[in-house]
């Protein structure tokens, strides 16, 4: 079920009511009944599908931990490795048959076709599970962990169920660690005031960025980039600009509904993402946005790869790896790969001009620590991330390609204030309804990049100010939200991965 | 301790939310037909004998005031666009939870088809305007479609997004619920010409669908229970003819069932019925066919029940303010449906308007015919040529209080007129109106007009005339 829907809204405060009003040695069975649930409200059937890539990973940590005991040091290496091998190999084809079977059949006929062989076209159409992505990886990195030794065996098989399967992180994450919510899984959670509050508000903030913003300017994202082909730049601009507002509140209020969820019932998840497009660098955007996926990959692949750890050459083909997996792991699709491929290759080669960089600063003498520099710095970080963002939102390269010739050739400026603006799928009133929601969303960013806690501080205030922004908020996201009647209560743009 | 002060602080939050919640709803809720179910709440309890209920062939087919004025009946019109019968089986279910009348009269207009409406703006006209309460609850579970049920429950789901079509009624309907001045009925002004309708005869059928009999059935045993007797009705209109074949099959069903069932299709010559001058469009009477329809229900509800004539009972004058609103509103919707700018002007020197007139500078010359009519009212129409001045004038009840074109740049006048506080102002772009600090000038052309009821004590007309006279402009 969705969490921007009626179902969840009754959902969640019955689950957590009836979470804190039975005996805390059955609390992990009624979460995991409730998470499997939840999920079956999708497809019952791919709840079978999550249950495999469960047991497949649980299995493999008893069996790693039976080949921990092994005495012969050679016969225990290898047969760690293997059941390593067999949970990675096991759980990624599952992946890859759901996620990328029908891009590899694609890619296939294509090549096939350029040397005349015909293929047989398989009869089925594969649909991608929800969240397959997500609950693969989660799964996959207990297995290692289990390996690694962070984390102990987990026997009980439904607390382990529960860890992949806890519903308010399981379609779009965060992608958890078995040593942060496993560990919870087995504590005592008692009923606090305090900390319910904060994670209501946090899910409040949540609903805030999905219904009043994401799916506002969503509107006109795919308005505009749903008829590329007739718009000229500055409208495409204006949608990237906007399709860039609409990933972040999409993706990241998932994350903070999930945390907010989670929150109320007593666990503590990771965070997802830190004001992302205040980063100074790419790289730094990537410590930002979808940490639970980035610290994914360097703990699982970049690290394992080597790292930083070995030459330079190495060291960049390490970076291009991870990030055209991490492309892939978006989305079957070559303009995903493509995204990862900029996104790497902007590391790289900012990493291969920090010498010119460091030249320049010294000639003109610029100080790094002022606030221009750190905007300058923002400001063409968050430049290069919207150029991958098009291909990204892109039907295909192609259109890609074509969006940013009509940036260049077909710029018209003007468009900017003879009320052009006001065409692209959201009316003058709406229009500027959004701005002022991304200025509060800024505003928000802001004070939590200088460190501000506001819900910590919120909470210090008087009782009539707490309670003017808790109505404000719930009136805003009633008043203004996207849905009911004529808006299709939209999915979460992570969903399909 | 502190666990009861935060439940106490937890339930004081809820009970200000839904506060809040409930001032919300009332401000973006839709106020269109409010004012029919919120005059109908406003009756006093048992205070009426005839209920009128069905679709919005009965909304603007039937005066319950002029059958007060004639026969001395008590009646109100609860009818509503595009309901069905088995959303009519609430609302009558409705009226005689609050009003126990003797008669109710249903329209069976939608007989013709399948009871399933998935026509959502209809649904909420009809939901929306009733109160909370078992009806209301069983219409939405019973009368709507499940895909429909959520937002008919919390119609913010729907209205949520007119935020951004606010209009002053909307704000003032938190401090003042609309008035219903015609027993509920719609007026519709107008007429579209038609040539009567092919009539078939009484005894050519078709099968009624399941749901509709069903429909039938539920309010006919709902009668029976409360002891209400029923009339079942068809209104003239352009019928084809299977929707006729359905009616009499209706008819037949319901005569069996020992009902009253009157087609006035086959009454037309006794009513009169005019189809070139009394229609307001091909299914919906305007107030002078719903006039003919009303005499002739006064007489049947006269021959075949024991209806009281009120008239003359000292405990119902109420209803003789009613009427005198009654006609206050039909002489407001004459005024409002007027479109010819020199007929309009005619309307003006009415005993009970008070009327604010701005004549701002223009390049243009009035017309001559609107001078005339301008002139009929009493204004002193030399005045008036002097295009470069700023003119203002006051009517109360057709005599004129102020009448004054000034060559100064701006001219503004306060007055008392039918009792409120009246600021005119005018200037070359300026054209204000303002009757107890709020604005009613259009201010689109030169000459803007306010007509100001004092029976009804509201402004029932806003308008703008050409210089040419040659258009009246309302929005």
């Amino acid at each position: 079920m969705l969490f921007n829907s009626i179902s969840f809204l009754i959902f969640f405060p019955v689950v957590t009511l009836v979470y804190f009003l039975i005996p805390h040695k059955i609390r992990y069975l009624w979460l995991l009944g409730a998470s499997y649930y939840f999920y079956m409200c999708w497809n019952p059937q791919y709840a079978l599908l999550m249950a495999t890539s469960t047991l497949l990973t649980y299995l493999s940590g008893l069996l790693i931990d039976q080949a921990n005991k092994m005495e012969d040091q050679r016969k225990r290496n290898f047969w760690r490795k293997f059941w390593v091998a067999v949970s990675l190999i096991l759980n990624l084809s599952i992946l890859f048959f759901f996620k990328y079977f029908d891009f590899a059949v694609d890619n296939l006929n294509r090549v096939l076709g350029a040397l005349n062989i015909t293929l047989v076209q398989p009869e089925f159409d594969v649909i991608l599970p929800v969240g397959i992505s997500f609950y693969t990886f989660q799964a996959l990195s207990y297995t290692m962990d289990v390996y690694r030794g962070d984390i102990y065996v987990e026997r009980n098989v439904a607390k382990y169920a529960l860890f992949v399967s806890f519903f308010p992180q399981l379609v779009a994450g965060p992608i958890e660690r078995s040593k942060n919510l496993l560990t919870q899984i087995g504590q005592r959670h008692t009923f606090s005031f305090t900390r319910a509050r904060d994670g209501l508000l946090l899910m409040l903030w949540g609903y805030f960025q999905k219904l009043v913003i994401a799916d506002r300017v969503a509107i006109l994202v795919n308005s505009v980039y749903g008829t590329w082909q007739h718009q000229t730049g500055v409208p495409l601009l204006v949608a990237t600009l906007f399709f860039a507002i609409q990933i972040y509140c999409d993706f990241a209020s998932y994350s903070n509904i999930a945390i907010g969820a989670a929150q109320v019932m007593g666990f503590k998840l990771m965070d997802n993402f830190d004001t992302p497009y205040f980063a100074t660098s790419v790289a730094g955007f990537w410590r930002r946005w979808h940490i639970s996926l980035t610290t994914w990959f360097r703990d699982y692949l970049y690290i394992p790869l080597g790292g930083n750890r070995c030459g330079k050459v190495r060291h960049y083909l390490n970076i291009m790896i991870v990030f055209l997996a991490s492309g892939l792991w978006h989305g079957a699709s070559w303009t995903f790969v493509l995204w990862g491929f900029f996104n790497g290759a902007f590391q790289v080669v900012g990493s291969l001009l920090k010498p010119v960089r460091d030249r320049l600063v010294r000639i003109f003498r610029i100080d790094r620590s002022s606030f221009s520099h750190k905007l300058l710095k923002a400001a063409v970080t968050f430049g290069l991330i919207n150029f991958t963002w098009v291909f990204f939102r892109a039907d295909s390269i192609y259109a890609a390609i074509e969006i940013f010739k009509r940036f260049k050739n077909y710029f018209y400026p003007w468009m900017l204030v003879d009320g052009s603006l006001f065409t692209l799928g959201l009316k003058e009133p709406e229009f500027y309804l959004t701005l002022i929601c991304i200025g509060v969303l800024f505003v928000v960013s802001l004070l939590k990049y200088k460190g501000m806690h506001i819900r910590e501080t919120l909470a210090k205030q008087g009782l009539w100010f707490r309670w003017l922004i808790y109505i404000l908020a719930i009136l805003a996201i009633l008043n203004l939200g996207v849905y009911g009647p004529g808006f299709d209560a939209s999915q979460f743009i992570y969903f399909q991965f | 301790m502190k666990k009861i002060r935060r439940l106490a602080a937890f339930a004081g939050f809820l009970a200000v939310l839904i506060a809040v919640l409930s001032v919300n709803s009332a401000l973006l809720e839709q106020k269109y037909s409010k004012a029919v179910m919120g005059g109908f709440y406003e009756l006093e309890e048992d205070s009426v004998d005839v209920i009128f209920a069905g679709s919005s062939h009965m909304l603007n087919g039937v005066l319950p005031m002029k059958l007060w004025e004639n026969y001395g009946f008590t009646s109100y019109n609860i009818g509503q666009h595009g309901q069905r019968l088995n959303m009519t089986y609430y609302y009558i279910k409705e009226a005689i939870k609050k009003q126990h009348p003797k008669v109710v009269v249903v329209d069976l207009y939608y007989a013709f088809e399948s009871q399933i409406n998935d026509d959502a703006a209809n649904l909420h006209k009809s939901v929306d305007n009733l109160q909370w309460g078992a009806s209301k609850i069983g219409a939405i579970m019973n009368a709507a479609p499940k895909s429909l049920r959520l937002e008919l429950f919390y119609n913010m789901f729907l209205y949520h997004t007119r935020w951004n079509e606010l209009e002053k009624e909307d704000f003032l309907y938190l401090t003042e619920r609309p008035y219903n001045n015609t027993g509920g009925t719609e007026l519709r002004w107008g007429n579209v010409e038609f040539t009567s309708p092919n009539v078939i005869p009484a005894d050519q059928t078709k099968e009624l669908t399941e749901d509709t009999v069903e429909a039938l059935e539920k309010i006919v045993n709902l009668a029976a229970k409360n002891n209400v007797e029923l009339v079942f009705t068809v209104f003239p209109y352009i019928a084809a003819d299977d929707y006729q074949a359905c009616y009499n099959k209706a008819g037949q069903i319901l005569q069996a069932a020992g009902q009253h069932y009157i087609n006035l299709m086959y009454h037309m010559d006794e009513l009169g019925i005019d189809f070139s001058k009394d229609f307001y469009d091909s299914e919906h009477l305007n107030p002078a066919g719903a006039a003919k329809v009303t005499d002739y229900f006064g007489r049947y509800l006269k021959d075949h029940f024991q209806l009281e004539d009120n008239r003359q009972n000292t405990d119902y004058a109420g209803w003789n303010t009613m009427l005198e609103r009654y006609e206050r509103e039909v002489i407001a919707g004459k005024t409002g449906a007027e479109g010819d700018p020199v007929t309009y002007l005619s309307y003006l020197s009415d005993p009970e308007y008070a009327v604010g007139i701005v004549i701002k500078p223009d390049q243009m010359a009035i017309g001559e015919e609107v001078m005339g009519a301008l002139g009929d009212l009493g204004i002193d129409t030399e005045e008036l040529v002097h295009r470069d001045n700023n003119y203002v004038c006051m009517i109360d009840g057709g005599k004129i209080l102020v009448d004054d074109s000034t060559e100064a740049p701006q001219a503004a006048y306060t007055q008392e007129l039918g009792g409120i506080a009246w600021e005119i102002t005018c200037g070359s772009d300026i054209a204000s109106v303002m009757i107890d600090l709020r604005e009613w000038a259009l201010n689109k052309e030169s000459i803007n007009i306010v007509v100001y009821d004092k029976v009804l004590q509201k402004v029932v007309d806003s308008v703008c005339i050409t210089n040419d006279g040659q258009q009246l402009i309302r929005k």
